[in-house]
């Protein structure tokens, strides 16, 4: 079955004792035991609950993958796979990374002394080099965000492989619409659901897909133990978003690429980051591994002056953080999502103070470059006259 | 302080939930930094349910633990009854500090039915209790622990803990505590 198919049918078979098209929200912590030893399969909510289950199993299959766990929250999410990892563990992470996963590391997990090294994952002799006895998994995001840098993941899960090592792929951006990490050798997906999955602004969730029986077995174990869960009013909200994935996610890339062709041209814009301009050093990999882009890009302007103005000016696109929903935003990462990285390193992958993120929505192209233009366009008069 | 507001604060086995209470700003601060960190936070749903099911803490408590106190007197006098855990009766070894700390003995009553074959026996024949996990709802639950909370434990370290074979856990609901015991009665009996 295709993916659309799937998307637009999830839940839809699962309640045979009401035939409920969209499935229902079990709102209950307990469940009754028919007899004593016997179990519906359902105990208590933490463990499995029915709303969560159809989720957790729509995530896997259209993951490519062997089970799913719905979590609170993105972070919630990589903190339950973190929790595979022990004292003196060491792992290798994307150099352009969310800023909430590097906090996660440096001020969280370091106390439990497991240890992160960064780098770009497109380099296999960087990883050769920063590899230890002690290395257990190398985490890739990609594209990474904002620079939409593109990680090889099949060159990357084979290295990875070959030395016993995990890899575990955020596959937030792109959504198994158009990239599926397990299927290119990944062992764990995870995602903040809360972006193209959910698609709506309106619910916090992470999702985690595993491959393989014993890891799913150590999951399941992890997702239980610590309790970071998805409630079932959230798990029925991220599986309504779902079914409109592909529409939402054709759409999203149609106004990103025009607008990153469009900023491309403009002449107050320094660079334009997105994988599906031919001059992205990513584009042929991105090409190859995924069957097409996601709604967010990153330009550069070419004077930082223009930066407040532009995002004051703004009518349509709203300034805020956050991505993948149906509205567009503009974000200002330097001091919005990556104000916990360090500047040196924000700097050494170029999250400087002249860049913006634009998590383009599903609104009319015309509109949106209408609005983006009309606010370079003020902001650049007000920086001195000439145009910016 | 930390909670599981699955159980009494939400009250009515709908919402998973936890609670944590700092006793200062400092530590507070702390444990925010941790809390949007690490992620793990309530939905906007389950923060509603819950504070829709604290509306009603007080009147919930006060019936619920009314009844645990008639219900742990009665089990006491029962003579197929080896032993009754509630701090409530004269004889618990944690009275004194458990008066000493809190205004109230709580609505939950553990007591020992004799061996694994008279509790299993028990939990199939009461029919009011929902014979489940958890505890701390408008229904009254009814749990076996050897089989249920610590199963994943040893038969030898369940023993050395007091979690006999024979010992049932009774979450007492907002039910007539006289329905409760009739049922309790006729369970017992048989």
């Amino acid at each position: 079955m295709k993916i659309e198919s799937r998307l637009a049918q999830i839940g839809s078979q699962e309640d045979p004792a009401t035939g409920a098209v969209s499935f229902p929200v079990y709102q209950a912590t307990a469940f009754r035991h028919p007899k004593l030893g016997q179990s519906t399969g359902f105990d208590y909510a933490r463990t499995k609950s029915p709303t969560r289950a159809v989720l957790e199993e729509a995530a896997a299959k259209l993951e490519s993958g062997d089970r799913g766990f719905a979590c609170s929250s993105g972070m919630a999410a990589l903190q339950t796979i973190f929790a595979l990892f022990k004292q003196g563990d060491h792992l290798i992470v994307s150099l352009d990374l969310y800023g909430g996963t590097y906090r996660l590391l440096e001020k969280i997990m370091s106390r439990f002394g497991v240890t992160a090294s960064y780098v770009d994952t497109n380099d296999l002799d960087a990883l050769e080099t920063l590899r230890t006895p002690s290395t257990r998994a190398v985490l890739i995001e990609t594209p990474t965000n904002p620079l939409m840098m593109i990680t090889d993941i099949a060159a990357v899960a084979s290295w990875a492989k070959a030395h016993g090592l995990l890899t575990i792929v955020d596959n937030t951006l792109l959504t198994p619409y158009l990239q599926r990490p397990i299927e290119l050798g990944a062992d764990i997906v995870i995602h903040s659901a809360t972006k193209y999955l959910g698609g709506h602004n309106d619910v916090l969730a992470g999702l985690i897909v595993t491959k393989g029986q014993a890891l799913s077995d150590e999951m399941a174990f992890l997702h239980n133990s610590i309790g970071a869960v998805l409630g079932p009013q959230d798990s029925w909200l991220l599986m309504r978003g779902m079914k409109t994935l592909a529409l939402r996610m054709e759409r999203h890339e149609f106004n990103s690429v025009k607008l990153a062709e469009w900023l491309d041209e403009h002449p107050a814009v320094e660079s334009v980051y997105h994988p599906a301009l031919p001059a992205h050093p990513g584009h042929d990999v991105q090409k190859r591994q995924a069957s097409g882009s996601t709604g967010i890009f990153s330009f550069r302007m070419k004077d930082a002056r223009t930066i407040e103005p532009i995002l004051r000016h703004l009518r349509l696109i709203a300034f805020a953080e956050s991505l993948g929903g149906v509205e567009s935003l503009l974000t200002y990462p330097a001091v919005q999502t990556h104000a916990d990285i360090p500047e040196e390193i924000r700097r050494k992958v170029g999250v400087d103070d002249r860049l913006l993120r634009f998590s383009v929505g599903i609104e009319h192209i015309d509109d949106l470059i209408e609005d983006l233009g009309q606010a370079i366009e003020a902001a650049g008069a007000e920086i001195g006259g000439e145009r910016a | 302080m930390l909670h599981s507001a699955t159980k009494f604060l939400g009250g009515h086995s709908d919402v998973l939930a936890g609670l944590i209470v700092t006793a200062d700003e400092e530590l507070g601060k702390r444990v925010k930094a941790l809390q949007n960190g690490l992620g793990t936070v309530l939905g906007t749903q389950e923060s509603w349910l819950l504070m829709r099911g604290m509306k009603t803490l007080q009147v919930r408590m006060e019936a619920s633990e009314r009844s645990a106190r008639k219900l742990a007197q009665w089990l006491n006098e029962h003579p197929g009854v080896a032993r009754v855990y509630y701090p409530g009766l004269d004889g618990h070894p944690g009275k004194d500090v458990h008066e000493r700390q809190s205004q109230g003995y709580g609505a939950v009553v553990s007591f020992d039915a004799g061996s694994g074959e008279k509790a299993r026996r028990l939990l199939g024949k009461v029919r009011i209790p929902i014979v489940a996990v958890s505890l701390g709802a408008v229904e009254s639950i009814l749990s076996y622990p050897a089989m249920m909370s610590h199963a994943a434990m040893p038969a030898e370290v369940r023993a050395a803990r007091g979690i006999t074979d024979g010992l049932v856990r009774y979450s007492v609901g907002l039910e007539d505590v006289d329905d409760l015991i009739r049922d309790l009665a006729q369970a017992l009996e048989a």
